[in-house]
């Protein structure tokens, strides 16, 4: 009897004891992020699962959307503290319009030899000569297939029918509200002439030979943005720490991110990470499209020429998506990307 | 052209084998040029009868004919003897006054010149001058039942069956429309068939009273109204008229009661 | 009688008051507590631009082609439905035989159907037309149909009594009769249709205009107000429809409404 109930008091005790070692030295911060699909966010899955934020004393819960645009009405609504938010249209008129969102980190641009955006026709209009970014001319008075009004995709087509002297706004028929997999098959049904895609969707299509990749994004407008992180204003004033500390962990994963872009065969971990969170599902599509993963700023830093040009440019003569221009101090805060850099060179914490 | 039912039975067809008997081997012979009432507490089967004489219901077993009592050979009548005005007066809603009227003449293919010409004497004759184009629902009740009759009696049949006419009708109006169906009687002599739950209607109105049961519907007695004609309302303050009512009533409280058990039995069952 | 026109005049003005009121409270509130167009723009922005997209033509341009749009798909699932529905009332058989089919596909939510209806016919106003009737279609054979087997047995049996053979009965008695329910179905039909046009606007793809597609482009660059703008315009057109429609039952079926 007494040897029983010795027993259990030890238990009980050393249980106990491992609940208070255990015990971090402070409660972490939730944080929690709206994430999509696209392997433009892989630097922030690979920094979760690896527990980079965990080790910063960060609790990540993540919400996904299936459609990114989904994400910024849920974050201006309280439940996102960061989120993926597109260098398209409605990122200007969304802060423009008083939404209380600042971008401060980059999440995938096309940086030349790794575009992520593949402008594509359909076979027939390829065999009728259009076969590179030249002969975007012949595409006047075609149909062009977008994900969405004010998109990259559209943003990087308008450029390369620019580039050929056409009237982006009246020279070529838009179709829009389509999601870029029904796109991809409407190309193979000759329901539009030409689509801007993620590069996977290009390469998809070109492999069921619906139509061939003419350019690449990183081709039309080298090194244009693609993809930003916005976080919430007022969580970024009340936890700023919390904000850097989220970049810090990103930061380390943007390195193994372009790294294993290079070279994806090195990094079966990360093909792997990439594979499961994303919409590419198997890891043989995540390497067959490398390195077209886009290239994530490795200072983190968002491409602020690039989307001022975005901004100059839907506001400007061709399309009027965007009528109040937000001033460059509203739409980004550099400082978050600049301190976490900082920190990680001065604590080390991944080493 | 007197009007003979014949043993005409009817039975409803129930749940179960069992049907409601409505009306069981009634005979009579309603008299050429004479106001009948058929006068019974509810569900006696006053109307059914009727409807069977009208065509518009077949018997389970009996028969209705028309006999002409000079001749005695014998016809069928199957509705284009006889028109019914109803009681909810079923006029078609969509249709003008002068258009319900002329109904029937449209049926048998008469041009509408002709036939809206003699829709306007009808409509004259009820008083009803003025509303030709007017909609059934602009009316009053009165009015309603006016274009009813009209509407019957442009068809110029000999019989003429009325199931329960006036009975949603205000006391005000119900004496108006009787007095009014006084005169067409004295103007044209038709048969009518008056199918009534109200003894003064039926004594006052009419020449014979056919009390019927309750049901299943049986004739009861029959009694004869002798007063004299043209009749007129002041009739119901004679004596006569009393003793005539004082007997139908007794004759209809037993009836009535004995309705009214049946349907306290069924619904405590 | 001056009392009698005081409280008409007050009647019929106190909508448009309620709505005053209610735009007057939205415009204090923005103001008041300071709120930012992308949670909820104020009146007098949204007006501001309803006045632009009327000026610069879109906003009559999006109208027009909806307007078009469901004035087409619902005027062929109105003549389709009457036929159909009074024929079933005419034959058992094509009764039957149609009410499978009706229960059947009634109840699946149209807006399903939109991806098939695209890979079928495009994206082009064929797909448009073809949800539009095809969703307003039922309501309207439905209620007709109803209505003929629904016919007053009291009519029938007079027009019977006054001579009337039984050709003669379906088409000056049961179909008149059926107007109420006709309309009826009718009145559904047009409020589904306007929806649907508007839904299929919104998805799937086309450049092709129309009130949904400015609902949704105005959504897809977050121009807050246009969106606003385009729902109070499609708000005042569905009232000004349905107005319409009660105005034209009365000039044609004036007996509906009599006691």
């Amino acid at each position: 009897m007494i040897g029983l109930m010795g027993r259990l008091l030890a238990a009980g005790m050393s249980f106990c004891a491992a609940l208070i070692v255990n015990q971090p030295s402070r409660a972490a911060d939730l944080v929690r992020v709206g994430e999509g699909p696209f392997i433009t966010g892989g630097a922030f899955f690979i920094a979760r699962e690896k527990g980079y934020f965990k080790k910063l004393g960060l609790e990540i819960e993540t919400k996904r959307f299936e459609d990114g645009a989904f994400a910024v009405p849920a974050i201006i609504a309280g439940e996102l503290e960061f989120t993926l938010m597109t260098a398209n249209a409605s990122l200007f008129n969304s802060i423009a319009k008083g939404a209380p969102l600042i971008v401060i980190l980059d999440r995938g641009h096309n940086r030349p030899g790794f575009g992520y955006t593949a402008l594509s026709v359909t076979q027939a209009l390829h065999d009728d000569g259009v076969k590179s970014l030249a002969d975007a001319g012949k595409l006047k008075g075609k149909r062009i297939g977008v994900g969405a009004l004010g998109s990259i995709n559209q943003y990087n087509a308008a450029q390369a029918l620019l580039k050929a002297g056409l009237d982006p706004a009246k020279d070529v028929q838009w179709i829009v509200n389509v999601p870029q997999p029904d796109l991809m098959r409407m190309l193979g049904q000759n329901q539009v002439d030409a689509t801007d895609l993620a590069y996977q969707f290009g390469v998809f299509a070109q492999n069921n030979k619906w139509g061939p990749i003419i350019a690449n994004g990183d081709q039309i407008v080298p090194g244009a943005e693609i993809a930003t992180y916005a976080v919430r204003k007022d969580f970024l004033a009340k936890n700023r720490d919390a904000a850097v500390r989220f970049a810090m962990a990103y930061l380390q994963g943007i390195k193994e991110f372009n790294a294993a872009a290079k070279d994806p065969g090195a990094h079966a971990d990360i093909v792997d990470i990439l594979a499961q969170n994303t919409a590419l599902n198997k890891p043989e599509l995540v390497k067959a499209i490398a390195p077209h993963w886009s290239y994530i700023a490795d200072d983190g830093l968002p491409l602020v020429d690039s989307i001022l040009e975005m901004q100059d440019f839907w506001s400007g003569k061709y399309f009027s998506f965007v009528e109040k221009k937000v001033p460059r101090e509203q739409l980004f805060d550099l400082n978050v990307a600049k301190e976490a850099k900082a920190r990680l060179e001065k604590e080390k914490p991944f080493n | 052209m007197d009007v003979v039912v014949e043993q005409v039975s009817k039975i409803w067809p129930g749940t179960r084998g069992s049907g409601v008997v409505a009306l069981e081997n009634f005979s009579h012979r309603f008299c050429s040029r004479r106001i009948t009432c058929l006068l019974g507490p509810s569900g006696c089967g006053k109307s059914t009868l009727i409807q069977i004489v009208a065509g518009l219901e077949s018997a389970s077993s009996g028969s209705v004919s028309i006999v002409d009592p000079q001749r005695g050979d014998t016809r069928r009548p199957l509705g284009a003897d006889s028109v019914m005005v109803w009681q909810n007066l079923n006029l078609f809603p969509w249709r003008s006054v002068i258009d319900n009227v002329a109904f029937g003449l449209e049926m048998q293919g008469m041009a509408k010149a002709a036939r809206h010409q003699r829709a306007r004497t009808l409509i004259a004759s009820v008083g009803l001058r003025g509303f030709e184009t007017h909609l059934p629902g602009q009316l009053s009740g009165g009015m309603r039942q006016r274009v009813a009759l009209a509407r019957a009696l442009i068809m110029a049949r000999p019989i003429l069956l009325m199931d329960e006419p006036f009975a949603a009708l205000d006391a005000q109006t119900k004496i108006v429309m009787q007095e009014e169906l006084l005169r067409i009687f004295d103007a044209t002599h038709k048969t009518i068939l008056f199918v009534t739950h109200a003894i003064e209607e039926a004594i006052l109105l009419g020449d014979e009273v056919v009390v019927m049961t309750a049901r299943p519907g049986r004739i009861k007695e029959v009694i004869a109204i002798d007063l004299p004609r043209p009749r007129s309302l002041e009739l119901v303050n004679s004596r006569d008229f009393g003793l005539l009512f004082d007997r139908a009533f007794h004759l209809i409280r037993e009836e009535v009661t004995k309705t009214l058990a049946e349907q306290a039995a069924a619904g405590l069952r | 009688m001056k009392a009698g026109r005081s409280a008409q005049i007050w009647e019929s003005v106190l909508p448009a008051l309620t709505v005053v009121a209610v735009a007057l409270a939205w415009e204090a509130l923005v103001r008041l507590r300071g709120i930012a167009p992308i949670y909820l723009p104020a009146p007098s922005s949204v007006l501001v631009y309803l006045w632009q997209m009327t000026v610069d033509g879109s906003l009559p341009y999006n109208l027009g082609i909806t307007l078009l749009r469901i004035f087409v798909g619902f005027a062929v699932a109105a003549a389709s439905g009457i036929l159909l529905g009074v024929a079933m009332g005419m034959s058992h058989t094509i009764a039957r035989v149609a009410d499978v089919w009706i229960a059947a596909l009634y109840p699946l939510p149209k807006i399903s159907l939109i991806p098939l209806l695209i890979i079928w016919v495009g994206t082009g106003e064929a797909y448009k037309i073809v949800i539009s009737a095809v969703s307003a279609f039922f309501p309207v054979v439905i209620s007709t149909y109803a209505g003929i087997r629904q016919t007053d047995r009291g009519l029938i049996m007079a027009a019977k009594d006054l001579g009337a053979n039984p050709r003669q009965i379906q088409m000056k008695v049961v179909i008149p009769a059926a107007i109420p329910s006709i309309f009826a179905g009718l009145h559904l039909g047009m409020g589904v249709a306007i929806i649907l046009v508007v839904a299929a606007e919104m998805i799937g793809g086309s450049s092709q205009g129309g009130m949904g597609w400015l609902l949704i482009s105005s959504g897809q660059v977050m121009a807050t107000e246009k969106v606003f703008a385009s729902l109070i315009v499609l708000a005042v057109v569905g009232a000004i429809v349905i107005k319409l429609q009660q105005w034209i039952d009365r000039k044609v079926a004036p007996w509906v409404h009599h006691g």
